[in-house]
């Protein structure tokens, strides 16, 4: 073949090929100024530390040493000295990280529902995201030079904090991983420092949950952390599916082009229509008793179905937390008290789940699982682990996802909350490496995203996340959609006992039991509602700084 | 006080408007894309070309051939779109003038890691159908990831330097290399299959 011919095929490529380059490109370009933004202001900032230093520090040692030669450093002599004779070179292109001189980090994990690190090297992958956990550990150790040792426990939370084995006695671990749940227990208890003291940290980047600063950071300090650098977290996003067959078999393009100006399901979300009377409008009339029992049971086709531990998700869609943060005081979200937003909100919750046929509360989760992939849902808010459980098994089903639709088109933007039992990362306070350990956060963190998030959409896909773009898109939507609620995380502290739990438990009892008003359900709780601030007090009041 | 956006600094027009003004045969739209347009363009004929004036005349000959092609075209996306056309154009004009020359471009040197199946041209007489060769091509494409698809356009379509794949995919050298070498061995593999003598 000669070279012009070549050149000429190329030509003739596919044009989708050129269109997926040209956005590709831009993408990396945009994340590549963020980088260089962010390396900007290091540079600034090592050039002020340079200056300060050179006017402080150089006569201070020329008084103390007059003539003499400059006495050995005694700072922290952990890292690193990459200090080159070109000094212009290094302000050029600053390393982000610096290296360290081959210390062991010892990491405490939890067993969880999914591995967040490989620690056989010979281990038998089962899934591409197997090979990336592995290999995003070895690639944050060769990067920083550290080793890291990891101790596994399936130990329950109380084995863990009584005894002479206690955790809490533990003085060797540098970094925790473990549920969300326990998380709270260690944070209270001392065990976590505080991650925005930390330089390396950077919670600006995607790896880490955008609400993360904004919605759990307990009196300006932030104890633990979670994102994309958390398998467990993106499995954990709360997702709605749809049923690819079904769409086509109930006209839901049909309905969506006559009704909303929009071709489909995807342009809805795109154009910031994806609303809950929308999903409620498309399930309408799906029902069809399939097995002929004349009972509307999990062998019939409906438009809806979800599990009890999903419905906190039709009051989150709306844009709303159940608790609220002003620095260092905390309250109740407004919307959360307020009859005139959660009366319409219960009305429309409970007419698509209990009074219609065609939405369906399911007794459990395996139930509503089963439901859909079985292909006899349309829709289904889940979790995305459903896909990887089950979905991506059953061959004949073609699904995709949506996010949680918003109240109202003109709400800024989707939201969802992640399921429970997702894992948070934290820094030991009795770590006596916190810098580097915190470094080495971030490193992992970022690798997540690179490597974990793809591996896990392409799984959760059955392999087209790269083929797939508008699929892909959404799945990003959907799980980007997820935030974290004060409220919910630190649930246990609202309610006079341990577990009351209100700021979870209201809503999805209101919907369970098919509840009208909400001031029936709010209103005996509000007097301990009211006592936020002295449960959170208490919990602040054990805090380290 | 926060950062105030400058006035009066001229803003790009959106790619619906500037197609919408090709369709109104309305000669701001080679204006506007012009301003928006014209250092993306140029250089990537650079890489194509190494020569400034043949760079010019190709994005003269590019903006003509857009007004040429709108309508009936209606671009899904533009910025692709005018990146086909320059790319054509600045090809014939590689190869026109590689017959009197030797090209010093980027071009010159994707082209040289291909030479374990492509042949100089004036080597082999047979001629090949190009839009075939483009199916075969694609096809083989949209068999990789999305990773490799973009490393494959970016170092054989776009003529760009492995440095800048390496910087775009914050990766070194070396990785992007691995990878094209694993994208040349499957390619080479399809275009033998494909009945190709390469």
């Amino acid at each position: 073949m000669k070279k012009e011919e070549w050149n000429q095929g190329l030509n003739h490529l596919d044009s989708g090929l050129v269109e997926e380059y040209v956005k590709k490109k831009e993408t990396l370009a945009k994340r590549r100024a963020a980088r260089a933004l962010w390396m900007r202001m290091g540079v600034i900032a090592a050039c002020v530390c340079v200056l300060v230093s050179s006017v402080l520090v150089v006569p201070m040692l020329s008084r103390q040493m007059p003539g003499g030669e400059p006495e050995q450093s005694t700072e922290d002599s952990t890292v690193e000295d990459t200090s080159t004779e070109d000094s212009s070179e290094q302000l050029i292109a600053p390393p982000r990280f610096p290296k360290f001189n081959d210390e062991e980090l010892q990491f405490f994990s939890w067993e969880l529902a999914f591995p967040e690190y490989i620690h056989e090297k010979n281990y038998t992958p089962t899934t591409v995201i197997d090979r990336e956990l592995y290999d995003r550990c070895d690639y944050t150790e060769t990067l920083l030079n550290v080793k890291t040792k990891w101790t596994f426990s399936d130990a329950s939370s109380e084995n863990l904090f009584d005894g002479p084995d206690s955790i809490l006695h533990a003085e060797d671990y540098d970094l925790i991983i473990c549920d969300d749940g326990t998380a709270v227990d260690l944070m209270t208890r001392g065990l976590f420092s505080n991650l925005l003291q930390y330089k390396y940290m950077g919670f600006w980047h995607p790896s880490w949950s955008s609400s993360l600063t904004e919605n759990l950071a307990v009196g300006d300090k932030l104890y633990f952390a979670t994102g994309s650098v958390s398998l467990n977290f993106l499995m954990q996003a709360s997702v709605v599916f749809f049923n690819k067959d079904l769409v086509k078999t109930l006209d839901v393009r049909e309905k969506i082009q006559n009704n909303w100006d929009e071709q489909d399901l995807y342009e809805l979300v795109a154009s910031g229509k994806w609303t809950l009377d929308k999903m409620i409008t498309l399930s309408q009339g799906a029902y069809l008793d399939q097995n002929e029992n004349k009972t509307p049971d999990a062998g019939d086709r409906c438009g809806f179905s979800t599990h009890a531990a999903m419905v906190d998700n039709f009051y989150y869609s709306g844009g709303y937390t159940t608790v609220v943060s002003d620095g260092d005081t905390w309250s109740i979200h407004s919307a959360f008290l307020e009859a005139d937003v959660m009366d319409p909100l219960l009305a429309a919750v409970n007419g698509l789940l209990h009074t219609s046929k065609d939405g369906v509360l399911e007794s459990d989760a395996l139930a509503a699982q089963t439901a859909f992939a079985n292909g006899n849902a349309l829709f289904a808010l889940a979790t995305a682990s459903d896909a990887y459980e089950h979905y991506r098994k059953q061959e004949s089903l073609a699904y995709s996802v949506l996010p949680m639709p918003k109240h109202s088109e003109t709400q800024t933007a989707y939201a969802a909350v992640p399921l429970s039992g997702y894992s948070v990362y934290g820094i030991c306070s009795q770590s006596d490496i916190p810098e580097i350990t915190s470094t080495f956060l971030q490193v992992f963190a970022e690798e997540s995203y690179e490597i974990i998030r793809p591996a896990l959409l392409d799984v959760l896909m059955r392999g087209r996340y790269a083929e797939d773009p508008e699929d892909t898109e959404m799945w990003e939507t959907a799980i980007d959609a997820n935030v974290l609620d004060a409220g919910r995380v630190f649930a246990s502290y609202f309610g006079e006992t341990r577990t009351d739990c209100l700021t979870t438990t209201l809503f999805r009892a209101a919907v369970e039991q098919n509840t009208a008003a909400w001031s029936d359900a709010i209103d005996p709780y509000k007097a301990s509602l009211a006592q936020y601030a002295t449960y959170l007090a208490g919990m602040i009041a054990v805090l380290p700084n | 006080m926060g950062l105030q956006r400058r006035t009066g600094a001229r803003v790009p027009m959106e790619d619906e408007q500037i197609v919408a003004l090709y369709w109104q045969r309305d000669e701001k739209a080679i204006e506007e894309t012009d301003f928006k347009y014209k250092t993306y363009l140029l250089s990537i004929a650079y890489r194509i070309l190494n020569d400034s004036l043949d760079c010019e005349e190709c994005l003269n000959d590019t903006y003509l051939g857009t007004w040429n092609a709108i309508p009936p075209a209606r671009p899904n996306l533009f910025k692709a779109f005018l990146t086909t056309v320059l790319r054509r154009i600045a090809v014939n004009r590689y190869h026109s003038n590689r017959r009197k020359k030797q090209i010093p471009s980027e071009m010159t040197v994707s082209l040289s890691e291909l030479e374990e199946f492509l042949a100089d041209d004036a080597d082999v007489e047979r001629a090949f159908d190009s839009m075939q060769l483009g199916r075969v091509i694609s096809a083989y494409l949209y068999s990789l990831s999305e990773r490799r698809r973009f490393i494959f356009m970016s170092r054989y379509y776009m003529a760009e330097p492995i440095d800048a794949i390496a910087r775009d995919l914050n990766v070194s050298r070396s990785t992007v290399n691995k990878e094209l070498a694993a994208i040349r061995v499957g390619l080479k593999k399809t275009l033998e299959k494909e009945g190709y003598n390469v």
